[in-house]
């Protein structure tokens, strides 16, 4: 879950001071993951990336006011989420698939590359339309754990809900997700994305 | 829900479930890692004669799977920092930073040297530098802590004390000494000091509030600090009621703030201002109320220009 805890209270210091460069690495060390949450969050790229660029800047604006007791990765996904919240009661929210296929190809045969490509692009619009079958609540939950790795306790924290509450959100979540992919994709799809052991 | 027990078998509802069936339940939590090494082996001999369980659990993980792709990320660094740099006045290069470093020092050293030239002077030709008749004495109290991060201010603010110490009677003269204008210097460091006083003009306790800042501070500004704060730490909030004390306060003050430093600072200031409170009450260009409910002591750098009294203003 990011840079060792001492590392990054050393690079606030630092960018609270007006250090160019410790400001720069306390964005790199957390842009992916805040993107990759607020793109499936939202289901769209431009969304995801005008909420964490402006995530950003509010934080690094307001890093004076941060305490180190608590953690750096959590406030900003705080700040991340009100800024979500906003941005969806004025958008509705538009998966990859909408956009991904508005543009239009213009070749004439597919070479690997480009089938390659398209795997992907299905890949996430599969990803996209799973999670748009999940609840607000579900979702958030389930990109928390599974793709943010945060612990049960953290979540709580996070979403002010009890631990039960998340594990039930969590569980019913996650079996929905599994009853989409069963009813809507092959198994050959659903076998690229499994890298553990499977039980035979 | 109640937690799968591997050593009662399968989890709650096997009953209904019928033979050979397994509950969602072991699968929650295979999948939420609340299964030990120990325990694993034997759910996993289960699964395996139980292909529906088995499959839940295979096409879940591909569904979790699916969540972790990696996903192509644009870098936000140098538009956030062009942003923020626009907003906030430039960034620092680390050449600024140590030259910024270096001035501090550089500004504590000649101040230490004045401090101690003053009482040299007053030594040698006692009432000399009775500077008792200058007006706005504690808007003017000037302190020579000008490193709000390292072991340099907190020093600097230790030998303060000790020399106004040594001063006895007349400390209050060098506490007016710095009231003196000098000509602005950008980045200066100023202290604040947000200070109980009593319906004659006394000074009723310890500092409720010490804020570091390099831009003039208005009293909306502190009010808005002194909220943050107190939303932060418990602690700074409890020195604010009856019994409340300076060391509370520093306890719950964010670490980024150098504690030792702002200790040594309100230490220096609590010996200078109770030896002032003997004399008339300061009557400062900046003592107009706030909405804390009281005054604002300013501290400013030696050699840095004093707040104007228009800084201090009401929120709007």
């Amino acid at each position: 879950m990011g840079m060792d805890k001492a590392a990054e209270v050393r690079l606030i210091e630092l960018a609270v001071a007006g250090d160019k460069g410790a400001a720069s690495d306390l964005i790199r060390a957390h842009q992916n993951s805040l993107f990759a949450y607020m793109l499936r969050m939202s289901g769209n790229p431009d969304i995801a990336e005008d909420i964490v660029q402006d995530a950003f800047v509010r934080v690094l604006l307001n890093l004076h006011r941060f305490d180190p007791r608590f953690r750096f990765s959590t406030w900003l996904f705080t700040i991340a989420k009100r800024l979500y919240v906003n941005a969806m009661q004025k958008h509705k929210p538009l998966y990859d698939s909408d956009i991904v296929g508005s543009r239009k190809g213009d070749w004439d045969e597919p070479n690997e590359p480009t089938l390659a490509k398209e795997r992907d692009t299905h890949a996430r619009d599969a990803i996209g339309r799973a999670l748009q079958e999940l609840s607000p609540e579900q979702r958030e939950i389930i990109l928390l754990f599974h793709q943010q790795e945060w612990p049960i306790a953290l979540i709580a924290e996070y979403t002010d809900m009890p631990e039960g509450t998340v594990k039930s959100h969590l569980h019913r979540g996650r079996r929905r997700m599994r009853k989409y992919f069963e009813e809507h994709e092959s198994e050959e799809f659903l076998a690229r994305f499994s890298d553990e052991v499977v039980i035979q | 829900m109640k937690p799968f027990d591997p050593a009662n078998n399968i989890g709650p509802g096997r009953d209904e479930l019928g033979p050979g069936r397994v509950p969602d339940d072991m699968i929650d939590a295979i999948l939420d890692g609340e299964v030990g090494p120990a325990d694993s082996k034997a759910l996993f001999e289960q699964l395996r004669s139980n292909p529906d369980a088995s499959g839940d659990l295979n096409a879940t993980r591909r569904a979790i799977g699916a969540l972790r792709q990696p996903v192509d990320t644009p870098d936000f660094a140098d538009r956030v920092l062009e942003t923020v740099g626009t907003k906030r006045g430039g960034w620092l290069s680390g050449r600024d930073r140590r030259r910024i470093g270096f001035g501090r020092i550089a500004a504590a050293a000649a101040v230490v040297a004045l401090i101690g030239g003053m009482y040299a002077f007053e030594r040698a030709r006692p009432g000399t530098l009775d500077l008792s008749e200058r007006p706005n004495a504690v808007a003017g109290l000037a302190t020579q802590v000008s490193d709000s991060s390292g072991q340099l201010g907190s020093q600097l603010a230790s030998r303060t004390q000790q020399e106004v110490q040594c001063l006895g009677d007349s400390a209050f003269s060098v506490v007016k000494l710095f009231g003196e204008r000098a000509e602005a210097e950008r980045g200066s460091a100023r202290v604040v000091f947000e200070w109980p006083f009593g319906d004659e003009g006394e000074i009723t306790g310890s500092p409720r509030m010490i804020v570091l800042s390099d831009q003039p501070v208005s009293a909306a500004s502190l009010a808005e600090q002194f909220s943050s704060i107190t939303q932060q730490a418990g602690a700074a909030e409890q020195s604010l009621r009856p019994g409340g004390t300076l060391e509370r306060w520093i306890e719950g003050l964010p670490k980024i703030v150098d504690r030792d430093l702002i200790a040594s600072i309100g230490e220096f200031a609590n010996s200078a201002f109770l030896q002032a409170s003997n004399r008339p009450a300061p009557s400062a260009g900046v003592s107009r109320q706030n909405d804390l409910g009281s005054m604002p002591v300013v501290i400013t750098l030696p050699g840095f220009e004093p707040l104007d009294q228009d800084e201090i203003r009401e929120p709007e």
